[in-house]
């Protein structure tokens, strides 16, 4: 049974790309283009990974995965935060808040499914 | 004043024109700031009014916005860059992907191609009646291997013959011998003796019906001999005969399979050739329309250098008015930059910002990328 990732980005080109290297390496997708949207879409449903934008309108990358690391299905779901932000307050910022990895953009697609390959069981 | 919130007013206009759906990533960040930061200082202009006796307070503002015109300047430039280097590298790739494209295609037609024009189809016809005109010769050969057989059985009932010939030889060398016991008997009968013509007669009759007799099995035993050879040669000749027919019906059913086959994969070769010829003209175009819509990069480029030239006028102009009167709060106080500073989320608007060129894209992608706690 093919495992399914959740990516949340307000830039829909950017969302594509990432769903594109996730389906190439044999993920479903859903797609967010905030994290308000994507709550909203995996609402009683439990997905095995997460990559996130940290700067979007509604709800913002950040809130997202403290609001995911309250739901019980989402609790031990890598999340990984896919953003252009690269100061190290930052990082340090969404450590705390539950993120399992930080990568800064533009995304390698082959070192992506490296890094997910790692984090997903 | 009214000169200044129009021309502010005419550069929102030219900014507001640029759809977003035209920015990449960065650039979409880094334009969102600058058009953020110019609403702001509209706002600041408009609110104020030419009567406002504050006027070294509002020229301070004013002067305080010079700044943050240079850096917008700067980061629309160095974003226009930054785009410009990455269609550059897609558009190589681009190149790349063609030219594989191209010799995958070159080289399954250089496989299939046929220079001599010749007729596969024809050629293993060739084959197939070369093929039967051998296995009617081996079948011909074959023939005359049974002809042979008849003929060597011909040859038995002429040993037969033969035998019966020396079975007659020895009823007349019993005849012989009976006679010459005969002779002698009368010989004796009348008191002649061995000596006399009758005794010596019976006598070389006895030694020649002896003689005869032995010859005639002589003859017997080659004769016996011969016809054991030929049934053994026969059986022989025969026995080839029979496994030579199979096994050239066997090869034969083997080589029509083989030809079946590689008139078959040939077909297959042909199709797939011509496949991939439709797949690499697909592909072409593909790519035909990806440097098409990459091409928005040349629009991107000059929409953003003709704000960065109204930009740089209203700068100029703002600091002709001021003239001596121009006095600038420190960069570390300017508020207009510390709020562009606080929305910068990348290093190379920060490089920027602090008067340095951007990282180039490759110094973007390493493998400090990615972190995992």
């Amino acid at each position: 049974m093919p495992k399914t990732a959740l990516i949340v980005d307000d830039s829909t080109s950017m969302r594509q790309m990432v769903a594109f290297t996730m389906q190439q390496s044999g993920f479903d997708v859903i797609e967010g283009a905030n994290g308000q949207e994507a709550i909203n879409k995996v609402a009683g449903k439990s997905v095995d990974l997460v990559i996130t934008d940290l700067n979007m309108p509604v709800m913002d990358g950040m809130t997202l995965i403290r609001n995911l690391r309250g739901m019980p299905s989402f609790k031990f779901t890598p999340i990984l935060m896919l953003t252009t932000e690269s100061q190290d307050s930052k990082k340090a910022e969404g450590k705390a808040a539950g993120a399992t990895g930080w990568i800064v953009k533009p995304f390698n697609p082959q070192q992506l499914i490296q890094v997910v390959g790692k984090v997903v069981r | 004043m009214q000169l200044i919130a129009n021309l502010i007013r005419k550069a929102m206009r030219n900014q507001s024109a640029v759809s977003e759906k035209d920015l990449p990533g960065s650039a979409l960040t880094e334009t969102r700031a600058g058009i953020e930061t110019s609403n702001a200082i509209q706002n600041d202009v408009e609110s104020c009014h030419p009567d406002n006796s504050d006027t070294e307070r509002f020229r301070a503002d004013v002067a305080n916005c010079l700044p943050a015109f240079s850096v917008i300047a700067a980061q629309l430039n160095e974003s226009i860059a930054f785009v410009e280097q990455a269609v550059e590298s897609v558009c190589g790739d681009f190149h790349n992907i063609s030219r594989r494209a191209n010799e995958v295609v070159s080289q399954t037609e250089r496989v299939a191609e046929n220079p001599e024009n010749i007729d596969i189809g024809k050629v293993l016809d060739t084959n197939r009646n070369t093929l039967d005109k051998l296995l009617q010769q081996i079948d011909g050969e074959g023939q005359r291997s049974s002809q042979a057989v008849q003929t060597i059985a011909g040859l038995a009932s002429e040993f037969e013959q033969i035998k019966t010939n020396l079975k007659q030889i020895d009823e007349v060398a019993d005849q012989a011998k009976v006679v010459a016991i005969n002779g002698r008997i009368e010989s004796a009968r009348f008191h002649t003796g061995q000596n006399d013509a009758f005794g010596v007669v019976a006598q070389e009759t006895a030694e020649l019906a002896g003689n005869s007799r032995s010859i005639a099995k002589s003859i017997r035993t080659i004769v016996e001999r011969m016809d054991q050879s030929l049934v053994t040669v026969t059986h022989e000749l025969k026995s080839n005969a029979d496994v030579v027919r199979a096994q050239s019906t066997k090869t034969k059913g083997e080589i029509i399979e083989t030809l079946g086959l590689l008139e078959s994969a040939h077909d297959q070769m042909k199709q797939t050739c011509s496949r991939y010829v439709d797949l690499r003209n697909e592909m072409v175009q593909d790519i035909s329309r990806c440097v098409m819509a990459m091409q928005f990069q040349d629009a991107l480029s000059q929409r953003v250098g003709h704000l960065v030239d109204v930009i740089q006028g209203i700068s100029d102009t703002i600091e002709m008015h001021l003239g001596d009167h121009r006095q600038s709060v420190p960069s570390n106080e300017n508020r207009w930059l510390l709020q562009l500073a606080k929305s910068y989320m990348m290093n190379s608007e920060r490089r920027v910002h602090e008067g340095h060129s951007a990282e180039t894209l490759e110094d973007e992608v390493s493998d400090d990328n990615v972190e995992l706690f």
